[in-house]
């Protein structure tokens, strides 16, 4: 049950947002998307979600508030997803080395458009294809 | 030379002492001469000894006009040092003190430079002695001092034994058949010039003990214009602590009076005072600069710390900027594919949305306007409208306003019905709104309320918001109301920095205080006290 990216089922997107209207905003267009966007704020939520769901891609905003550093939140879910899982940063600073420290594919820079957060989104599923053909 | 003659004409007899003021010698010297034979006495009593004015004469005869250059009052056991500036001078002392010792049939001994070694020699010639018969009888050895040298040099110190060996060696064969030895010396001088200081004191040394073993008499010699400067003052100085007699470089000894040679020394204690006091001022001068130096460096470390910390919070202005804008500009496009794609628009989506947009835009200008705040408190332009308020009317209106976006944490309201001052009320409300956003961020996993306690004693009427959240960790605790301080920086957005900053400021303006606590049980206790009978 935790693969959903058997055919016919909703891919799931784990999103790491703590700012709650750019959260609610990301789900609904992923949403609308067809995609099942899973959103959590904190690395406890996040780790809730991996347990029960497998994410093809994670998209996470890499300046979180809180007293938890994304690295230990994005190497807790990888523990469980396996280092296939694409990660897609995001932030309103600058890529500062973290998100390629991270091995992220790409780099959003807040504030983006929707269609290149789709693009991007849509980037990360195919990689995560290709990967998984690999492995 | 007239002093002496004018001595010598007032009396018949002098005693040791006064033969030794007219002879320019110590008390010592005369005893020895007169031990030697070399100056007659006449014993007058049981302790009294005292010497006639005509062998006073001789004496002085004796020494002849060249008293200055030293070499000719100095008598066997006498280790005498003499500087000089030009070679010639050098070459004429060292030939009279050489010459007269193989004049009188006794021997010689030079350890000198080339160039001086030769000048020596033709000089010794040109007073008609026989150096050819003086060397094949052993009277008289020449060495040169660059090749002896090495001979009892072990590394950069003199070796006793080896020294004995070589120097003594050559000392005891010239002494045979009784003979009385002069020596002159150039090793040392070489060794001075070379910087060994150490090894030159030791030399010095060496031949002292030689000296003593053997009874000869020995002339060293340095060049006074090479051992210049104030890094020399100190060898100087044990050099001549090495010798019986010092002799003045010529410039000195050549003047011809003692009362022009008194004004010499007076002239050079002044230059010395003069340069010991050029020297203080120069240190003096370093000191400042150092000083100097060391302000500028701390500028320059407070000026680049500044740059820094400017730079840092561009860039934490420019993320918290951002981040209400990503979120206007995506609920704004969000209805705007919905709409291009034709799809019927909830009418609940589109309240969510601009709700969202206008919740969003309060957020930027709350933003701008603490950047301009801090800006007009820069300038110190910030000034309130206070008028006479309710207080109770402002809290209630805040707490209301953080309710809608206290992400369900609830805020509970204790405090008098209402509360009459004299205030700047929108400014009140911004630090409220401060208190609270800051307990609702910090607070992000606690369920209790955040609780907003009002109370007043008839002079003070205190405003505090108690949070169970993250509280402030001890080391940070008193920068919290600094500009641009943020208490939770590892890796983490926490605003920009300035709300505690510019409520501070207000609180102060309206002659109150603010601070903060930290409960035993976690979490923090912000107040804020205002006067009662504020006169603003």
């Amino acid at each position: 049950m935790r693969d959903s990216s058997v055919d016919g089922a909703k891919k799931v997107v784990l999103v790491l947002e703590d700012d709650k209207p750019i959260g609610e905003l990301i789900r609904s267009v992923l949403a609308e998307e067809g995609l099942e966007p899973l959103l959590a704020s904190n690395g406890i939520q996040a780790l809730a979600f991996v347990r029960e769901h497998l994410p093809e891609l994670l998209l996470a905003d890499i300046h979180l508030a809180g007293s938890e550093p994304v690295e230990d939140i994005v190497h807790a879910v990888r523990s469980f997803t396996g280092p296939e899982l694409p990660l897609l940063a995001m932030s309103a600073s600058r890529e500062d080395g973290r998100a390629e420290a991270l091995e992220a594919y790409g780099f959003l820079s807040k504030p983006f458009d929707l269609a290149t957060l789709l693009e991007e989104v849509q980037r990360g599923l195919e990689l995560r294809q290709q990967r998984v053909r690999l492995s | 030379m007239i002093a002496q003659t004018e001595l010598l004409e007032e009396r018949a007899y002098y005693n040791i002492s006064q033969a030794a003021a007219v002879l320019g010698v110590s008390r010592v010297s005369v005893w020895r001469w007169i031990r030697d034979g070399d100056l007659p006495a006449v014993r007058l009593g049981h302790r009294t000894t005292r010497i006639k004015r005509e062998d006073l004469e001789g004496v002085l005869l004796r020494l002849g006009s060249k008293r200055t250059s030293a070499s000719n009052q100095t008598d066997a056991g006498e280790h005498f040092v003499q500087f000089y500036e030009q070679d010639a001078v050098l070459v004429e002392a060292v030939a009279s003190f050489i010459g007269a010792a193989l004049r009188a049939d006794d021997a010689g001994i030079v350890i000198g430079t080339e160039a001086h070694r030769t000048a020596l020699d033709k000089r010794l010639a040109a007073n008609g002695l026989d150096l050819a018969a003086a060397r094949a009888s052993g009277r008289y050895v020449s060495l040169d001092a660059g090749d002896t040298l090495p001979r009892f040099m072990v590394g950069d110190m003199p070796d006793p034994d080896l020294f004995f060996d070589v120097v003594g060696g050559v000392s005891k064969r010239t002494m045979r058949d009784g003979r009385r030895v002069r020596a002159f010396g150039e090793m040392v001088a070489l060794l001075a010039l070379d910087g060994k200081h150490d090894a030159t004191v030791r030399l010095e040394e060496l031949w002292n003990q030689l000296q003593h073993a053997c009874g000869f008499s020995l002339f060293c010699a340095y060049p006074m214009e090479r051992l210049a400067g104030e890094s020399l003052a100190d060898l100087l100085g044990n050099v001549c602590a090495e010798h019986s007699r010092v002799v003045p470089a010529e410039s000195y000894t050549g003047l011809p009076s003692q009362n022009d040679q008194l004004r010499a020394v007076a002239a050079l204690q002044q230059k010395a005072i003069w340069l010991e006091a050029e020297i203080a001022q120069r240190k003096q001068a370093e000191e400042r600069l150092r000083l100097a130096l060391d302000d500028e460096r701390v500028a320059r470390d407070a000026a680049e710390s500044a740059l820094r910390q400017r730079d840092e919070f561009l860039s934490i202005a420019a993320h918290e900027l951002k981040t209400p804008i990503t979120s206007m500009n995506g609920h704004a496009q969000l209805i705007e594919r919905r709409l291009l794609r034709g799809g019927q628009l909830e009418a609940e989506e589109v309240t969510k949305a601009v709700q969202t947009i206008t919740g969003q835009g309060r957020r930027l200008s709350r933003l701008l306007n603490q950047l301009f705040d801090v800006s007009q408190l820069q300038a110190g332009k910030l000034d309130l409208a206070p008028q006479r308020a309710d207080l109770m009317e402002t809290v209630r209106q805040a707490v209301e306003n953080a309710r809608l976006s206290s992400d369900g944490r609830s805020i509970s309201l204790a405090g008098p019905a209402s509360c009459e001052l004299v205030i700047d009320a929108l400014r009140l409300e911004q630090v409220l709104t401060n208190l609270l956003d800051n307990a609702i961020k910090y607070s992000p996993h606690s369920h209790e309320a955040i609780e907003v306690v009002v109370r007043e004693d008839g002079t003070t009427v205190e405003l505090s918001v108690r949070d169970h959240g993250l509280g402030i960790p001890p080391d940070k605790r008193g920068h919290i109301f600094e500009r641009f301080y943020q208490a939770h920086t590892s890796g983490h957005r926490s605003g920009m920095g300035l709300g505690l900053y510019v409520s501070r400021q207000i609180v102060e303006l309206h002659e109150g205080e603010i601070g903060a606590e930290f409960p035993a049980g976690g979490g923090s206790r912000f107040f804020v006290r205002l006067p009662m009978k504020g006169t603003l």
